[in-house]
């Protein structure tokens, strides 16, 4: 029955697009099976849980900062004035039956989202799989990283809470200070000096139309040069820069990949469901008079929050006009960061003398590139350092020391942390390397492989193989 | 009254509730367990490593007959296996059949969102474990290799694009002037659109440069009540405003008294401090959080954002963190009633700096 129905339909529909041979071309397209490779996947799919579950949101939310007094099923807020933007949510999360369900998955998958996107990255970072041809696909990815982060931060801010008010307060003093055009900067993105009541609806656009839409659509031509490219493979028997091994599309890898795809939707319920994230109820309405201490951004933004506490406080003046001292480590810092990442894969064909060179589709492992390796876990150690100096008030807290004494420390284990950990990362990766490539070179010799694998990671492999 | 009893939704369940989460939670753990390792729970000799069903070669690869490759494998046919993958994949579709009619029942009950969470995930987990026990234990295992394609196009394709955009470019450079209109108009075109931002509002510019109080202005509370002399004893504070915009964001102003002998005010503020009485914007230079932290012993006003301190016995200058502007001052005087007043707008505008701050 399903046969003839699946025949009938087939039938129907090449004969009006064509799609048989697309589709056979398709279900043998070979991707290859490595759990690294799975990332991206993740990203795509909780991707997929933020649209859904913000669709229903949107149904709730009302973009609004005109004030009223609250009377709705939250008690402890009885008549406390506030921002209508602040009671939908309340009635979101008290009164719309699984509304606060749909909320807290829609904010867990948001993190997901992002720490997946990172991972990601990472993960394309340290194989080295920026490269040629590959380069275009980095930089939509990077593109898309930074979309989401500016999404994540409208959509925490969006419930005007006294912790996204105070953050929303923070931004607007970090695109005032951009020289030249601050002001205009601030005025298109929050809707003029916050808080202002056009800031609710500036944001609601940008958050759940406008970015939204970017997103998809870098994600769809980010997923057709997948496509076009192939993925790369790690190195190994049978994988060379002609050649890829892995699964079929159809059936092995289809049902996997939906599979992971209800495994992501099952995290973001288990956790919207049972781990409670954003609790606006418990921080109270946004009042501009009101001091929330020992506030943090959420995660993906705290290395930024960091460097604002480290950042000395320099005023640069340029005769009559000033620089503000937010804007060096609030919007400097985080452009020069991503100019570098977007420049990263140029800067290495440079460095490594791949100008002109082949396409490369077999991976490298980290140890094999010390450089690269090093520079990335250096930059990690950067973000990891600025990341904990975002909460340099906990800290002197935990250890009884003054803020002072570890704002010192963290200034000095920014800049040595990465140098230190580049060295060390350095070191290892060398050693590593020249070790396998001795013992690659006795057992090639012991297992007398033909000569026709050049180089040392298919030796490897091919070893590998053969004691299997 | 406790707060948990108060929240119906969100509140905590009880040991009934709290049995069925530990066993949901403990599903959940096998689910992402099982789904994650499902391959390596095969039997080895399932595993059949390499079988090119692609073909060996690369030209026959892409169109291979898939049906070929079924036949390579033939233990994967064994009975027990296939028992075992269709008992396993029946139980995962079972439990995710369960997680759904559980989320039914809860939300239609009157959902606990604990609950509702906890059975959503169980449907949605259930339902990826058996799509990733059916691929692993019931699909045949193959590794395909296929070959890449090799990107970059012919010399002859390419130069046959070249040479059709470059007949275009000829004419085109040909007509300078139609050329030229064409980049004028999409030009104006750009800066029509662009105009019309100007509906967004009125522009920024005068209200940043603001200094919000005028001289005379009565120092009120936020309950609207004038502030006497004797309101404040040395070494405490409050959070004043101008009488006309109490509330006021970037009218917040924090009122301290101190020893006067201990102020050290440059000569010019001398007379801003009547009877020990300093008045700073309580917004920060830095980011805008409010300065709203005082430390009686050090005399200095901390901002809980950044850590930013200012020392109010100088004007308020920034002693550690990361502001480098002090936080402007308002004068004040006492008039014949005693009442505090501003002698004059704030030194600066408040508020963290921008690019045309003076």
């Amino acid at each position: 029955m399903i046969d003839l129905l699946a025949r009938w339909m087939g039938r129907w529909l090449d004969r009006r697009l064509h799609v048989a041979k697309f589709a056979r071309r398709a279900m043998n397209h070979v991707f290859p099976d490595h759990w690294s490779f799975m990332l991206g996947e993740i990203a795509l799919y909780s991707f997929i849980v933020l649209v859904v579950t913000g669709t229903f949101l949107a149904l709730f939310y009302n973009a609004s900062g005109a004030q009223v007094v609250y009377h709705g099923a939250y008690r402890a807020l009885d008549g406390v004035k506030m921002s209508d933007a602040y009671r939908s949510v309340l009635h979101l999360s008290f009164e719309v039956p699984a509304g606060l369900l749909i909320r807290q998955m829609h904010h867990w998958a948001a993190l997901i989202f992002i720490a997946a996107i990172v991972a990601h990255v990472a993960r394309l970072y340290f194989t080295a799989a920026f490269r040629r041809p590959r380069e275009i696909n980095w930089i939509i990815g990077l593109t898309l990283l930074l979309l989401a982060l500016g999404n994540g931060y409208f959509g925490y801010s969006l419930p005007d809470d006294l912790l996204s008010g105070a953050g929303l307060r923070i931004a607007y003093s970090i695109l005032l200070s951009v020289p030249v055009i601050g002001q205009w900067l601030a005025f298109l993105v929050l809707g003029g000096t916050v808080p202002t009541p056009a800031t609710y609806p500036h944001m609601y656009m940008m958050h759940i139309f406008l970015i939204p839409l970017l997103i998809f659509a870098l994600i769809a031509v980010h997923l057709a040069i997948i496509w076009r490219q192939m993925h790369t493979n790690y190195p190994g028997p049978g994988r060379s820069d002609r050649t890829i091994v892995g699964s079929r599309l159809f059936p092995s890898y289809a049902a996997k990949s939906a599979g992971l795809f209800f495994l992501v939707l099952s995290l973001t319920a288990a956790l919207g469901g049972l781990v409670q994230i954003d609790p606006i109820w418990v921080y109270g309405p946004y009042d501009p008079i009101a001091i929330a201490p020992g506030a943090q951004p959420d995660w993906y933004l705290g290395w930024v929050e960091g460097a604002m506490r480290l950042f000395p406080g320099v005023n640069v003046h340029l005769g009559p006009r000033l620089i503000p001292e937010v804007f060096f480590p609030a919007f400097l810092l985080p452009l020069l960061v991503f100019a570098t990442l977007y420049i990263y894969p140029f800067l290495e064909q440079l460095i490594a003398g791949d100008i002109p060179g082949p396409n490369h589709h077999v991976l490298k492992m980290p140890y094999e590139q010390p450089g690269n390796t090093a520079f990335g876990c250096a930059m990690f150690m950067f973000f990891i350092v600025l990341f904990f100096s975002g909460g340099d008030d906990v800290i002197a807290v935990a250890t009884g020391t003054s803020v002072v004494t570890v704002r010192f420390f963290l200034r000095v284990l920014v800049f040595a942390g990465p140098v230190l950990t580049f060295f060390v990362v350095y070191w290892l990766c060398a050693g590593i390397k020249k070790r396998r490539a001795r013992s690659q070179l006795i057992s090639a010799e012991l297992v007398k492989i033909p000569n026709q694998y050049p180089t040392a990671h298919k030796i490897g492999g091919m070893q590998q193989a053969t004691l299997d | 009254m406790s707060r948990e009893a108060e929240e119906p939704i969100t509140g905590k369940t009880g040991p009934g509730n709290r049995a069925v989460l530990a066993l949901l939670f403990a599903w959940e753990a096998c689910a992402f367990v099982v789904g994650t390792f499902a391959g390596m729970l095969r039997p080895k000799s399932l595993n059949r490593g390499e079988s090119s069903r692609g073909g060996g070669s690369l030209s026959e690869a892409e169109s291979s007959d898939r049906s070929q490759d079924r036949e390579l494998e033939p233990e994967h046919d064994t009975r027990t296996h296939r028992a075992w993958g269709t008992f396993l994949v029946l139980w995962a579709f079972l439990a995710s059949i369960a997680g759904a009619v559980g989320f039914i029942f809860t939300y239609w009950t009157g959902g606990n969102n604990l609950l509702l969470g906890g059975t959503l995930a169980l449907s949605m987990g259930a339902l990826g474990v058996a799509l990733v026990l059916y691929s692993h234990w019931l699909m045949p295992h193959e590794q395909a290799t296929a070959p890449r394609e090799y990107l970059p196009s012919d010399d002859e394709t390419r130069q046959a694009v070249l040479d059709t955009f470059r007949e275009v470019e000829i004419d085109v450079n040909r007509r300078s002037l139609l050329t030229w209109m064409g980049v004028v108009g999409v030009g104006m075109i750009t800066a029509m659109f662009v105009s019309v931002m100007r509906s967004i509002g009125a522009p920024p510019g005068p209200s940043l440069f603001d200094t919000v109080w005028k001289r005379g202005q009565r120092l009120m509370t936020l309950d609207g009540m004038p502030v006497s002399v004797n309101a404040l004893q040395p070494g405490s504070f409050m959070v004043v405003f101008p009488e006309e915009s109490i509330g006021d964001e970037k009218a917040q102003t924090m009122l301290i008294r101190v020893k006067p002998e201990l102020l050290e005010l440059p000569a010019e503020r001398a007379n801003w401090a009547p009877m020990g009485y300093v008045a700073y914007s309580r917004v920060c230079t830095h980011a805008g959080c409010p300065v709203g932290l005082f430390e009686t012993t050090t005399d200095l006003l901390l901002c809980p954002c950044h850590q930013s301190t200012f020392d109010i016995l100088r004007g308020a200058k920034p002693t550690s963190g990361p502001a480098a502007r002090p936080l402007p001052q308002l004068p004040l005087y006492a008039d014949a009633d005693g009442t505090l007043r501003a002698g004059g707008p704030f030194t600066e505008p408040p508020g963290p700096g921008f690019w045309s701050i003076p």
